[in-house]
């Protein structure tokens, strides 16, 4: 069971790249990306790791359900809301760069926004299905990523022009204090953790996430990969001419055998499921935070047939990706990412605190009547 | 009782209808011989009553014979009747004595799943046969059966089988429920009750496997999965079903356990080309030709060269050449089969690419699909891919690449959104987990 956790967090440190994480480490790859990868991995895991052990107070409840227990229901409604907006917006700004990638890549001169159309039509539909379909649904899409995922490391690795001599230099600039959207951009990585909120609904009593301590390694691997290796092949200076860095540095690989030849190609196939994964999961997640908000909701991981609710609301969100694209532009779509990382991390923290303190809170609400419960027991011996 | 029966069927010339007198008591018989074994009748009424009549024994034989029961409602007289038995009627009781006219004696041959070493034996169109079928492979006293009758004219016979200790118990219940709502006229296949009970008329997939194979029933069954028999059908329903066990032969099971690890392999290969192929083509040509190698490139484009119009609508052409030529060798009688097949494949093969109709690539592509298509173990299955094809194509042919990747991640969604009978379709490892799910609790 507990792999379906592990799914979270490997496809949303795998959008990074979407995101404009590495861009954003390697403009500062001489004044602090290298130690804010370092300081990531420590935040990160503390992260990860307290949130899990709180979540274990509640089995079988989402953040929503946990929400009540503790707050009124306007309360309730407004977080709700806001955590809502926080994830949708991640989805928008990764449908836009998506959408701007794959035109970009695969077919330039089609209309933008016909490709829109289609990722949000797609994402509607899937983001609009039961919670526990969307988690079997990560699992297939998770092993058909992985083959392309390895296969596009080793030819990174095996690639003779990938310059060790580069990293290693970018490595050395370790002392440089980390700036806030440092952090917040190597914390992406392990965002994954908050799948939680409301996967856990899905995970029964007494079920642990184990191999906890794979988090660190998980997350230093991917912000390593997706930092080091564009610089190992563009070198320390050329390197931050790209805005699209992962998908030029993909190109920079080719392939002697076989039906393909340029590595791009595989690469754009495995982002664009990600994508789509990434998008579904939002999607689903910001539907079920609004369902959620209204106070007599009962969540229902396993529904058939899909209400009529989940495709409206979802439809709305699809709108929100294209209101944003009216607007947005490469300049304005950047910016407005890297807001995002800093305020989600700053999210991340606020909810780590409130979450840490709703645990104990459950625990001495819940250990009196345990402790009761034994003594019974035992008098009844 | 001849003058009610006689009205209840407004004279039917089919139906016979005797007094018989020996001398020493009346008999009155009516029965369907169409329906009735003659011989059996014969045998068991017409000799004890004529030339070796003894009044008491008649009598005991009336009273104690197991296939003879009192049956004194009028009302479900015509019934028995329709189902093949004989009435009888002596000293002024009704007797129905049991003698269907049976045209199957032995197991069929598999026809559709054929099998090489495994067993050759399949289902009949008799549900008796079908059952002592069952019952020999799956010989315990776990198993369960359910008559019942479904369909206001046909009245088709309808049997449940589950294994009592293994059997999941909330999809029989949904089983149960939905053969319960269902109110159909007649049924005639298992595909139609399939149909009627799948409720999801719209589906892509098929949720319940039909097969006519008893040993596969018998290890579904052992894998606590329910299957339902119909009377007059070749073919078992058994759900809930997975995806995985669409693209599985019986085979697999009989061959040493790496040979048939790479034969699925293969078989998921095929699944995956005889969708996308087409969908891929339209791609290479019109949308992303530098997707591939650029040699590969060339040569697709080379060899359209004389094709005059936009890579969709040969496509078209040519699966719409292929779909009917495969329609037609299945509908056509066998001796006017052949004569399609050879006259098809001399078109598809050589005319059409010389005609500068069609690129001689897509030729290949065309029969990859075909031959791909018939890789899939299951009929109902691969009627699915077949149609699943033209979502790509049409995916592709407005967006090229892209569109074909996303329709996969679409159908991956779809598929484990799909639920049988409460079981999920696609997912892996849930035996597992649902076993640690148990030691939790």
């Amino acid at each position: 069971m507990y792999r379906y956790f592990y799914y979270h967090v490997f496809y949303i440190g795998m959008m990074n790249v979407m995101l404009f994480v590495p861009h954003i480490l390697i403009k500062h790859r001489f004044d602090g990306a290298v130690s804010g990868i370092l300081a990531g991995i420590v935040i990160g895991t503390v992260l990860t790791v307290g949130t899990v052990y709180c979540y274990r107070q509640f089995p079988e409840l989402g953040l929503p359900e946990i929400l009540k227990r503790y707050f009124p229901d306007w309360i309730v409604a407004a977080l709700l809301y806001l955590s809502c907006l926080l994830w949708l917006a991640g989805g928008v700004l990764g449908s836009y760069t998506f959408a701007q990638t794959m035109g970009l890549f695969f077919n330039p001169d089609m209309n933008h926004y016909q490709f829109l159309l289609l990722i949000i039509v797609s994402s509607v539909f899937a983001g609009s299905r039961s919670t526990r379909t969307i988690q079997f649904a990560n699992e297939i899409l998770f092993w058909l990523c992985m083959p392309l995922l390895l296969f596009i490391l080793f030819k990174a690795f095996s690639s003779p022009y990938l310059s060790w001599d580069a990293i290693r230099i970018v490595a050395g600039y370790v002392a440089g204090p980390p700036s806030l959207t440092l952090l917040a951009a190597s914390t992406f990585f392990y965002t994954g953790y908050l799948n939680l909120t409301l996967f856990n609904r899905l995970y029964p009593a007494k079920f642990r996430i184990k191999r906890l301590w794979s988090i660190p390694l998980l997350g230093a691997f991917l912000g390593f990969v997706s930092f080091f290796i564009p610089i190992g092949l563009h070198g320390t200076m050329g390197v931050e001419q790209y805005i699209y860095l992962w998908s030029v540095t993909a190109d920079s690989m080719s392939l002697k055998y076989g039906f393909i030849q340029r590595i791009l190609f595989i690469f754009l196939i495995m982002f664009t499921l990600l994508s789509l994964m990434f998008m579904m999961n939002v999607f689903h997640a910001c539907m079920e935070y609004i369902k959620a908000s209204h106070p007599r909701h009962k969540p229902q991981p396993e529904q058939l047939p899909v209400p009529k609710t989940n495709w409206i609301v979802c439809s709305f969100f699809g709108a929100a990706c294209f209101l944003f694209s009216l607007w947005a532009n490469e300049g304005r779509s950047q910016w407005a990412t890297e807001l995002w990382l800093i305020v989600r991390f700053l999210f991340e923290l606020g909810s780590f605190v409130l979450i840490i303190v709703l645990a104990l809170l459950e625990k001495r609400r819940s250990s009196p009547s345990s402790r009761s419960t034994t003594s019974s027991a035992s008098s009844g011996q | 009782m001849i003058e009610q029966v006689r009205s209840r069927f407004g004279d039917a010339k089919d139906l016979v209808s005797e007094v018989m007198d020996n001398g020493y008591a009346r008999l009155e018989l009516c029965f369907f011989p169409a329906m009735c074994d003659v011989d059996q009748i014969k045998d068991a009424i017409l000799v004890p009553f004529s030339y070796r009549f003894d009044p008491d024994e008649f009598r005991r034989m009336l009273k104690t014979g197991l296939t003879f029961l009192k049956s004194d409602e009028p009302k479900k007289w015509p019934e028995l009747l329709l189902k093949g038995c004989v009435l009888l009627q002596y000293e002024d009781k009704v007797y129905s004595f049991l003698a269907i006219r049976k045209m199957q004696k032995a197991p069929g041959d598999t026809e559709v799943e054929a099998s090489l070493q495994g067993p050759q034996s399949a289902f009949t169109e008799d549900l008796d046969m079908n059952m002592n079928l069952v019952r020999l492979r799956y010989n315990s006293p776990n198993l369960n059966a359910e008559l019942m009758e479904k369909g206001e004219i046909s009245r088709t016979r309808i049997m449940i089988l589950f294994d009592r200790e293994k059997v999941d118990r909330t999809s029989l219940d949904e089983l149960r429920k939905r053969l319960e709502s269902i109110k159909p006229q007649l049924i005639q296949a298992s595909g139609q009750l399939a149909m009627y009970i799948g409720n999801a008329r719209f589906s892509m997939f098929p949720i319940t496997l039909q097969t006519e194979r008893p040993d596969r029933v018998a290890q579904l069954l052992q894998r606590g999965k329910i299957a339902v028999l119909v009377d007059g059908s070749r073919f078992a329903i058994t759900l809930p079903v997975r995806f995985f066990d669409f693209m599985h032969a019986m085979d697999d099971d009989y061959e040493p356990f790496w040979m048939g690890r790479i034969i699925i392999l293969f078989r998921y290969l095929g699944m995956v080309l005889s969708m996308t192929l087409p969908a891929l083509y339209i791609a290479a040509c019109s949308y992303n030709p530098e997707f591939f190698r650029v040699q590969l490139a060339f040569s697709i484009d080379g060899s359209r060269a004389a094709v005059p119009y936009p890579s969709f609508v040969e496509v078209f052409i040519m699966l719409f050449m292929i779909e009917a030529l495969i329609e037609a060798s299945i509908r056509l009688p066998r001796f006017v089969g052949s004569t399609a097949a050879t006259v098809g494949g001399l078109i598809l093969g050589q005319a059409a690419q010389q005609a500068g109709l069609v690129s001689s690539i897509m030729i290949i592509v065309t029969s990859v699909v075909a031959i791909s298509n018939f890789v899939i173990p299951n009929s109902s299955f691969s009627y699915s891919i077949r149609a699943l094809k033209y979502v790509f194509v049409l995916v592709a042919t407005f967006y090229g690449m892209v569109g074909i990747i996303v329709t996969l991640f679409l159908i991956v969604v779809y598929l484990c959104h799909l639920r049988s009978f409460g079981q999920p379709y696609l997912a892996v490892n849930m035996q597992k987990d649902q076993q640690k799910r148990e030691q939790s609790r």
